[in-house]
């Protein structure tokens, strides 16, 4: 395959922040206000959303940190200065296998989601196989081309989504968010816990840091990259309320596509708006899918030396195939996700954490 | 891999001459043989009604007189059984996208969880809106699908643009089957159209109010209190009231309604709802000469025709409380909102236990403006 290189194969701080949010946004957006409406009374769930953000904001501003602690450095190298070789390995490793379950997560969802309103004929395995496909064909350019695609695509689901929003005004009834902060402290808990696993993906940036231009400030990118999600997050979670009460929406699945197939624009092509929707949200879940897998190409090229980047990709795309295909009913499914999830927590805000704070010890390691 | 290619299409792919789009389904009780045993799972009387493409067009042609519709009716025991015997029985199998309405006959809706059963299978499918109408029939929901409308060539549109219009009070907003869904989930007591066939018309007026615990069919509401309950609830339907003042008879063309609620908790036992309703009308019709210029005429007008919504608010409630029994003037969904502590304490003794709703007293405090009155000013000589 011809790869095009670009002249210049840097990034500044709007790649930067188009990056976090297209990563982040992802499956969740179409499952999180049913996840949240199941355990939150009435439309209380925007404070553990909006709890989640900050979390995520944190995590981000630490992993801010250390990569501008370290700029022009991989990350497996810094982490190989700040701790020791195999314990370098070992968390590399950790990052390499997370992002291939990522992806392995996305294929699978993406299938099944496609299977279910589009293809009711075609095998899941066949759609993953074609995206999957479309997914290793992007990874075999530069990173920079990918991250490029990224800002392309990002302002095209964005503006999809406000134009859904905007139609959708008619059929929400504000009366619906009623009553207001009813529910227990704990159970917000728990909402916030559901918006986190929405909200992983934000430590990519560890791994494309070493593109970034040189003094770019990657702090204010990086709370822009998640304050998106996080209001379309919310925006979608007051709607899904609004139109369908916190009983209808902790029954449907995917309130989002609900919304979308309920909205109708004037005009007889635009009456079906999921199908527009469904192109979009096919296209963040290839952004993430894309840059998950070439984190984790990454990964895996800082412990194995020589490896080629396509004889990696080879390797890893009939693997991750394959445990997306694990799964053999609904339960395993949200297994293999809350599995993804838990692993999100360690390499987005434990091992960031960890780091910085050894770094921070060690002190006389500093550099740049 | 190349081969997988080339030789595979489109999985999915199924050309629109061969999907059978099934445009408007009803759903009736079997009648039970003696031999069956009640327990065990009763059968439905299902209808599709099915479009037939081409002659539809062919129609407008001349020729021979062709309907562009045919309904398929069968037995089954439940809805994705009668799926299977449609696919066994069309060429086309069915395709249920464009589904407008379905029809469920009151003898389906007022015994067991009929209602919410045969709602399911069309709540699960992906391809289906959740804003297709649900209507319940007196009687046999088939026979509105055979029905005849002189503008529409297909029953089903005709009953969806019927029950769609807002241009009668004397029905409750169309009911879709997303809306019946939240309800049967919040466990709130709702309205749902009502529609009668009579001599192949079909007539959607007064509706059914359903209890959102069992999901059955608890009563009816005529059309006089059917349209007190859109003046409480402010619903947004415009439509006309007739009514005597002072010896003549007028009528009204009611534009706009808003209803205001407030209520009072001090006492469980016997919360107080104060609704202030406005009404903006214009008049539409009067007998006899009177000079509407004249402000005390006016006045007259206006009290009298705030008194006549005040009875029919008054006689809608009557019902629910003392007949019906079940909630369907949204009084618990407005204390949940606005006095959630109360409904805490309350919620279980509402409709049910308790019976609170008997105890709780709607006050309407109706206002009429009468925006404008046609364009003459008399019609008669006095």
């Amino acid at each position: 395959m011809k790869t095009f290189e670009y002249g210049d194969n840097r990034i500044g701080s709007r790649e930067v922040a188009m990056m976090i949010s297209s990563i982040m946004i992802g499956v969740g957006i179409l499952t999180l206000p049913n996840q949240l409406a199941k355990h939150i009374n009435s439309s209380d769930g925007w404070i553990s959303i909006a709890g989640a953000g900050l979390i995520a904001a944190a995590c981000g501003l630490v992993i801010c940190r250390l990569t501008s602690r370290f700029q022009g450095d991989t990350f497996h190298r810094y982490t190989e200065r700040i701790t020791a070789r195999p314990v370098a390995i070992l968390v590399s490793a950790v990052y390499g296998v997370y992002f291939l379950l990522y992806l392995s997560f996305a294929i699978r969802s993406i299938a099944r989601i496609s299977k279910m309103y589009l293809f009711d004929n075609t095998p899941v395995s066949f759609i993953s196989v074609a995206f999957l496909l479309v997914v290793v064909y992007a990874v075999f350019g530069t990173k920079a081309a990918l991250l490029r695609l990224n800002t392309m695509f990002l302002p095209i689901v964005l503006l999809i989504s406000v134009i859904v929003m905007l139609f959708a005004i008619q059929l929400a009834d504000i009366g619906n968010l009623k009553p207001f902060l009813i529910t227990r402290p704990t159970e917000l808990l728990s909402g916030t816990k559901d918006a986190t696993y929405a909200l992983l993906g934000f430590e990519i940036l560890l791994f494309q840091a070493p593109l970034l231009r040189p003094a770019v400030r990657t702090e204010k990118a990086m709370l822009i990259g998640v304050a998106i999600p996080v209001v379309l997050y919310l925006l979608t979670y007051l709607y899904s309320i609004a139109i369908f009460t916190r009983e209808g929406t902790a029954q449907i699945i995917y309130p989002t596509v609900e919304i979308a197939k309920e909205v109708r624009v004037p005009g007889q092509f635009f009456e079906r708006m999921e199908s527009v929707f469904f192109t979009v949200w096919i296209m963040t879940i290839f952004n993430s899918s894309c840059m998950a897998m070439e984190a984790s190409v990454s990964c895996w090229r800082a412990i194995f030396a020589g490896l080629n980047q396509r004889t990696c990709i080879w390797i890893m795309s009939p693997v991750s195939f394959t445990i997306g295909m694990l799964p053999q009913n609904v339960s395993q499914y949200n297994k293999l996700g809350s599995a993804v999830s838990y692993i999100g927590y360690g390499t987005a805000a434990i091992i960031p954490i960890v780091l910085l704070a050894t770094a921070r010890l060690k002190g006389g390691s500093r550099v740049g | 891999m190349a081969l997988t290619f080339l030789t595979t299409g489109c999985w999915d792919r199924v050309e629109i001459n061969n999907r059978g789009f099934v445009v408007g389904v009803s759903v009736d009780a079997q009648p039970a043989k003696e031999d069956e045993d009640k327990s065990t799972a009763r059968s439905f009387r299902i209808c599709y009604q099915i479009v037939i493409p081409g002659a539809q067009k062919g129609g407008t042609e001349g020729g021979k007189a062709s309907s562009g519709y045919s309904n398929l009716c069968g037995e089954a025991v439940s809805l994705s059984a009668f799926n299977q015997f449609a696919a066994d029985k069309l060429s086309r199998p069915p395709f249920y996208d464009h589904l407008k309405v379905i029809i469920i006959s009151d003898r389906v809706a007022r015994v067991g969880s009929g209602f919410s059963d045969s709602l399911d299978f069309f709540l699960r499918g992906t391809g289906l809106r959740r804003s297709i109408k649900i209507l319940v029939a007196k009687g046999d929901a088939s026979q509105a699908l055979n029905s005849e409308s002189p503008n529409e060539k297909l029953p089903a549109t005709d009953i969806e643009n019927i029950s769609g219009n807002r241009r009668s009070l004397e029905k409750p907003p169309a009911s879709h089957i997303g809306y019946i869904h939240e309800r049967l989930m919040n466990e709130t007591s709702f309205a749902v159209q009502q529609l009668e066939t009579q001599n192949k018309s079909i007539l959607v007026s007064g509706s059914a109010v359903f209890d959102g615990r069992t999901n059955r069919e608890a009563g009816t509401l005529d059309a006089r209190q059917t349209a007190g309950r859109n003046f409480l609830l402010g619903s947004k339907m415009r439509g006309f009231i007739t009514f005597q003042s002072d010896g003549i008879r007028v009528a009204l063309d009611v534009y706009e309604i808003r209803s205001h609620m407030r209520a009072n908790v001090r006492d469980p036992e016997h919360i107080v709802f104060d609704v202030s309703v406005h009404a903006r009308v214009s008049i539409r019709e009067t007998t006899g000469a009177q000079d509407l210029m004249n402000t005390s005429v006016m006045n007259r007008i206006q009290s009298d025709a705030a008194d006549e919504i005040e009875s029919m608010i008054a006689d809608a409630v009557d019902k629910i409380q003392h007949d019906i029994r079940k909630d369907a003037l949204g009084l618990g969904d407005y204390l949940k909102k606005n006095h959630y502590h109360t409904w805490k304490k309350i919620s279980n003794d509402w409709d049910r236990g308790k019976y609170m709703l008997g105890g709780c007293i709607v006050k309407p405090q109706v206002k009429v403006s009468v925006l404008q009155m046609g364009i003459v000013d008399k019609s008669e000589r006095g």
